[in-house]
């Protein structure tokens, strides 16, 4: 007998990069399509992309970046959020704004950690300093997130999250999450509600939020 | 719903996991900001699919539509891929296209096996619900009734005959003393979940009662019971996350 695992129904880091790897990025193709009858576009699953000639700029999901970077078929351009000035200045905005968190892509981390791994050499010399900036950054929001997790004390009805990446919900998910659910559980219930909550299976233990470090 | 192409319906099919909250307040050119060029959307709304399905308490309605587009949108691009030129960059071509064929595989299945999994856990009450057991595919339909059938033999054999004359129904605690269907699995629609805001709902009730509102705003993140958005997010004002 099958039975759902509360595991079975949670998202996987690796899972986390799938869905980023739809993300677009720059590329500059060093190859031509040579497709006269689509102007050199590349009509595939994913949507019409291109048009693919030497030393033009296009925009293509990361997947397929990395798929031809990795062939040396392009040069990949890294976001704009990634260069390091602009690193600097949301790290200065991460720690003097305590309170609120600032605004970087959902898949800010996934993105970071893909380039990082199989594209180093689309940051040149700044590799060095722009993986340790968004290690830094990533460190700083971790603490913020944890600081904002001890204000968690009842069930609230609707809690808003300002600019958290995917990595960042999926890691205080399982914590954040149980503890809403065994609050709202907790709350004086009507006898329809509290039949339903009665009904429900009481979760098993829940694994901590995982750390994202990783080799890079 | 599907047919509900109205103004805030059609922003919808935008990569709302993307989106990021006000363009004008960001530092950077957002990475999601694709130009005005075709895109096959219905990929990403399959992903948008297969993660509210795997975050969703409850076995949500079955997009069969967006299914068989996906299907054809697969068997399409496999004879595209058979017929690829045998040159260096038509072989690029082909590797492009494969990855790209793999992840709309990977995807679907994901969907669909999510669905699965949703199904065995929570049979009976989906069987139990004409209006649930409307929104399932016909395979699903038939699997459901199947693994019901076949387990309920298999626990029967292996445990209930066994017991007292009262304790031996797959369906209740005690044959006459529970009134209802009490040992079926369902869904706990008071859990919590994470729902980004695809586009302006204002002010949200969150409980029957309408004692608690809250304002959602189109980029919202935020965290909250199943029940009070269970409506918002079928008619797609909403996304799991």
């Amino acid at each position: 007998m099958v039975h759902l695992q509360e595991t079975d129904l949670l998202f996987t880091p690796a899972e986390l990069e799938f869905f980023a790897e739809d993300e677009e990025v720059e590329i500059v193709p060093n190859f031509q399509l040579q497709d006269l009858v689509n102007d050199d576009m590349l009509n595939i699953a994913a949507g019409t992309y291109g048009p693919f000639r030497p030393s033009s700029i296009t925009q293509v999901p990361l997947w397929m970046a990395l798929m031809l970077h990795k062939r040396r078929k392009c040069r990949i351009n890294p976001p704009a959020w990634m260069a390091a000035a602009q690193l600097e200045a949301v790290l200065e905005g991460e720690r003097n704004r305590p309170e609120k968190f600032q605004a970087l892509p959902f898949h800010y981390q996934e993105v970071a950690h893909l380039l990082f791994t199989h594209a180093k050499d689309s940051f040149g010399g700044d590799l060095v300093q722009v993986q340790d900036l968004v290690a830094e950054v990533a460190r700083v929001r971790r603490n913020k997130i944890q600081a904002g997790l001890r204000e968690l004390q009842s069930a609230l009805s609707a809690v808003k999250l300002l600019d958290l990446g995917y990595m960042e919900v999926n890691q205080i998910r399982p914590f954040f999450k149980a503890s809403l659910d065994r609050f709202f559980r907790l709350l004086p219930l009507d006898p329809e509600r509290q039949e339903a909550a009665e009904a429900e299976p009481t979760p098993g233990q829940r694994p901590p939020p995982r750390q994202l470090r990783r080799g890079t | 719903m599907e047919e509900d192409a109205g103004g805030a319906m059609r922003r919808l099919s935008l990569s709302p996991l993307t989106a990021p909250r006000n363009n004008s307040q960001l530092p950077f050119t957002p990475v999601a900001a694709s130009t005005e060029r075709e895109r096959s959307s219905d990929l990403l709304d399959l992903r948008n699919a297969y993660v509210n399905e795997k975050v969703a308490p409850e076995l949500l309605d079955y997009q069969g539509d967006l299914v068989t587009r996906v299907e054809e949108l697969i068997k399409h691009q496999e004879t595209l891929l058979a017929d690829a030129e045998q040159t260096p960059v038509g072989e690029l071509v082909r590797l492009m296209r494969a990855q790209s064929l793999t992840r709309a595989r990977y995807l679907l299945r994901a969907y669909l096996r999510t669905r699965l999994l949703k199904l065995e856990r929570f049979c009976v009450s989906v069987l139990n619900d004409p209006a649930k057991l409307d929104q399932l595919s016909p395979a699903e339909n038939q699997y459901a009734q199947d693994y019901f059938y076949e387990e309920g033999r298999g626990v029967k054999e292996a445990v209930l005959q066994h017991m007292p004359e009262n304790f031996q129904s797959v369906l209740k605690q005690h044959s006459k003393l529970s009134l209802e269907k009490d040992i079926m699995p369902a869904p706990n629609l008071d859990a919590y979940v994470f729902v980004r805001v695809l586009a302006d709902c204002g002010q949200v009730a969150m409980d029957a009662a309408g004692d608690e509102t809250v304002e959602l705003s189109e980029g919202d993140l935020l965290v909250t019971r199943y029940r009070g958005i269970r409506d918002l997010l079928r008619d797609k004002w909403l996304q799991l996350v």
